[in-house]
């Protein structure tokens, strides 16, 4: 039923009911107003409905008032490098009658704070000034300032400005055009070049003077402070910020390395690398995925070569599978049915039971994890190339085995050996020389750190068997990865 | 109801505006609190939380949307309900008793009876159908309102204003309100 066809709506009848004394507003006025103070100050009791948007929307004040405490840092950073630059400048231009004006205009602010009023020049003053502006680089020398001078009142032409001699005005109640224009005015009429320079840099603090550049000398804590002032004196109008250089990063910033330290492990995949001549046991011994890790130092070198050396350790790892068929084995069946007896007069059934020995088909499996362990040094002459953050390396040297470890099982002769040390009787494997050769990639986190990928490749020159007529020289490919870090 | 005049002030604060709008418009903002805030120890809390309000959002009153006169009431009861819901936070939860639900387009003749004993049928109805009758009978709202303004579904606006009349139906009957009975109530 709609409220609209409700027959029943009616209002209540004529007449409001008598005001209890207690609603007079006298003694409802305090109430009231203490009441207001509290809904405007936000005591009264939050709605829990209300609050989550309330909390949302302090989070996105508090995100607002961030960020712009980051804008303002940022405007003041270039607020007081200009200021350095401004009030250096006095100091630096010739006393004389030709620089007074122009020397004037620049302490206006001082001026302006023990209360003196600065002349206001007129607005017609900007156009002798934009058109004196060519004419007064007369002299080489006042060129550069010259013409810092006309960019400036070029790109201030028909703009509020908002730089530091705004600041007195504002605090005067002048008209900020007005004062504008003086400045521009100012520098037009002044034919000295120290005269030039001194307000070009007080006016033009976006597109310095390359004689003027002061960003090299250190901010003084008093320097900072009529900045400061003038910061917060400042217009409501947006400032409009200088295009500041930005430092142009290198390149490859590793290229300057005096050396750079690798970290490095991985996968080893390797074969026995037999010669034609092969043992016996090579049917039954199988190489497996292995690891290795290492610690190099590759030293930079002219023109991007490197000397690298390092300490390094490859577990090489086989498998060895191996079965033989045993003959005469047997085997014996403890209490066994060996007869069953019938008495033919009763029916009775009776069963004798005893060992019994078989011979039956077995065979004999023996699987061994053997693994050669090798400590070795490398050294190698590698090449870098750099681009951006990546640099590739290239490197070719060998490695020596200074220490190994041999240990497994195998075939030698028709008989299983056990082998457990650092020469065995079928392989040597310490002083051995192996051939290099590794590829790195490298991405530079940082100027120090890079995360490193690469392959190694090695190539056992010396001969690892003991056995005559075997020749033994393994060969191993790793793909590795690890961390860099330049010196 | 209020001058125009005395709602600018109010605008601005001034503090003999408030006195002047409190005064033009409390016996009708008292009207509907004592309707709504049973307990009348409440009553001057609930006007002073009211008055403030409405001085403090007095700029959000549109004339070209309507009169002031409903722009405060819907503030009284907003504010009502609001201080209801603050004292009383679960006695929303209607009690379950046999009612006849089924809607009656039955008229309710409520004009005929005083006042007082219309407000006296009011203090003794359930805290839960008084909101809505009063929202829905006096206050004009309708049941998307009521739902909106209690928080509940229209159909529990629809349910509990129909448990209201039956309640009062069997009420007027038990006291013997021949008068309502003759009109066929």
């Amino acid at each position: 039923m709609d409220s609209n066809k409700d027959k029943s709506k009616m209002h209540m009848p004529d007449g409001q009911p008598p005001l209890p004394p207690e609603l007079d507003w006298e003694r409802m006025e305090a109430g009231i107003l203490k009441k207001m103070d509290e809904l405007e100050s936000g005591k009264t009791p939050r709605r829990p409905g209300n609050f989550k948007r309330k909390a949302a929307a302090v989070v996105l004040l508090a995100i607002l008032v961030l960020l712009v405490r980051y804008c303002t840092r940022t405007n003041g950073g270039f607020v007081f490098e200009n200021a350095v630059a401004t009030q250096k400048q006095p100091a630096e231009a010739p006393a004389g009658p030709a620089v007074q004006q122009p020397s004037k205009v620049v302490q206006e602010p001082s001026s302006m704070e023990t209360g003196e009023k600065a002349p206001i020049p007129t607005s017609e003053n900007t156009g002798q000034a934009t058109a004196k502006n060519g004419s007064s680089s007369g002299s080489p020398s006042s060129k550069t300032a010259a013409k810092t001078t006309q960019t400036s009142s070029l790109k201030n032409a028909g703009k509020p400005s908002t730089r530091r001699m705004d600041s007195p005005t504002s605090t005067t109640g002048q008209p900020k055009q007005a004062l504008n224009n003086s400045t521009e005015t100012s520098i037009s009429k002044s034919p000295n070049l120290g005269t030039d320079k001194t307000v070009s840099a007080a006016t033009t603090p976006a597109i310095p003077a390359p004689e003027a550049h002061v960003e090299s000398q250190p901010l003084m804590a008093a320097d900072l402070l009529p900045s400061i002032t003038f910061f917060v004196e400042g217009e409501k109008t947006a400032p409009r910020f200088p295009e500041i250089p930005i430092a142009v990063p290198e390149k490859s910033p590793a290229r300057k390395d005096k050396g750079r330290v690798f970290l490095l492990g991985g996968a080893t995949v390797w074969d026995m690398g037999y010669g034609s001549n092969k043992p016996g046991r090579d049917d039954f011994e199988n190489t497996t995925v292995s690891f290795h890790s290492g610690l190099s130092y590759a030293h930079t070198l002219k023109n991007n070569f490197t000397l690298n050396i390092g300490l390094q350790m490859q577990e090489l790892a086989s498998r060895f599978e191996w079965s033989q068929d045993l003959n005469n084995y047997k085997i014996t069946l403890l209490d066994t049915v060996l007869q069953v007896r019938v008495n033919t007069l009763t029916g009775e059934t009776q069963a004798v039971r005893g060992d019994v020995e078989l011979d039956a088909p077995a065979r004999r499996m023996v699987r061994h994890h053997n693994t050669v362990r090798l400590y070795q040094i490398p050294f190698a002459v590698g090449r870098t190339w750099f681009s951006e953050k990546w640099q590739a390396d290239v490197v070719l040297g060998g490695a020596v085995s200074v220490f190994s470890e041999n240990k497994g099982r195998t075939l030698y002769k028709g008989e299983l050996l056990d082998y457990d040390g650092i020469n065995t009787s079928l392989v040597s494997t310490q002083g051995k020389l192996h051939a290099l050769m590794a590829g790195r990639l490298t991405y530079n986190l940082t100027k120090k750190i890079g995360l490193t990928t690469g392959v190694q490749f090695q190539k056992s020159i010396s001969n690892w068997s003991r056995e005559q007529n075997i020749r033994m020289r393994p060969n191993s490919l790793s793909l590795e990865f690890g961390l860099k870090y330049s010196l | 109801m209020v001058d125009s005049a005395i709602i600018e002030l109010v605008k601005k604060r001034e503090t003999g505006a408030f006195k002047s709008m409190y005064q033009s418009c409390i016996g009708y903002v008292y009207s509907i609190v004592r309707r709504y805030v049973s307990n009348e120890s409440d009553h001057p809390d609930a006007i002073q939380e009211i008055f403030a309000r409405a001085f403090l959002s007095i700029h959000t009153f549109d004339k070209s949307k309507g009169e002031f006169k409903f722009w405060l009431r819907r503030l009284v009861i907003n504010q009502c309900l609001q201080h209801y819901r603050q004292k009383k936070p679960s006695a929303l939860v209607v009690p379950l008793e046999v009612v006849k639900e089924t809607e009656s387009d039955d008229v309710l003749p409520l004009h005929e009876l005083s006042r007082e004993e219309i407000e006296g049928y009011l203090e003794m109805m359930p805290e839960a159908y008084r909101q809505i009758f009063m929202l829905h009978v006096f206050d004009e709202y309708s049941h998307k309102e009521v739902s909106e303004l209690m928080d509940i579904s229209i159909e529990s606006s629809r349910t509990q204003l129909s448990r209201a009349k039956s309640w009062l139906r069997k009420n007027l009957f038990d006291n013997g309100n021949n008068k309502l009975l003759a009109n066929g109530f």
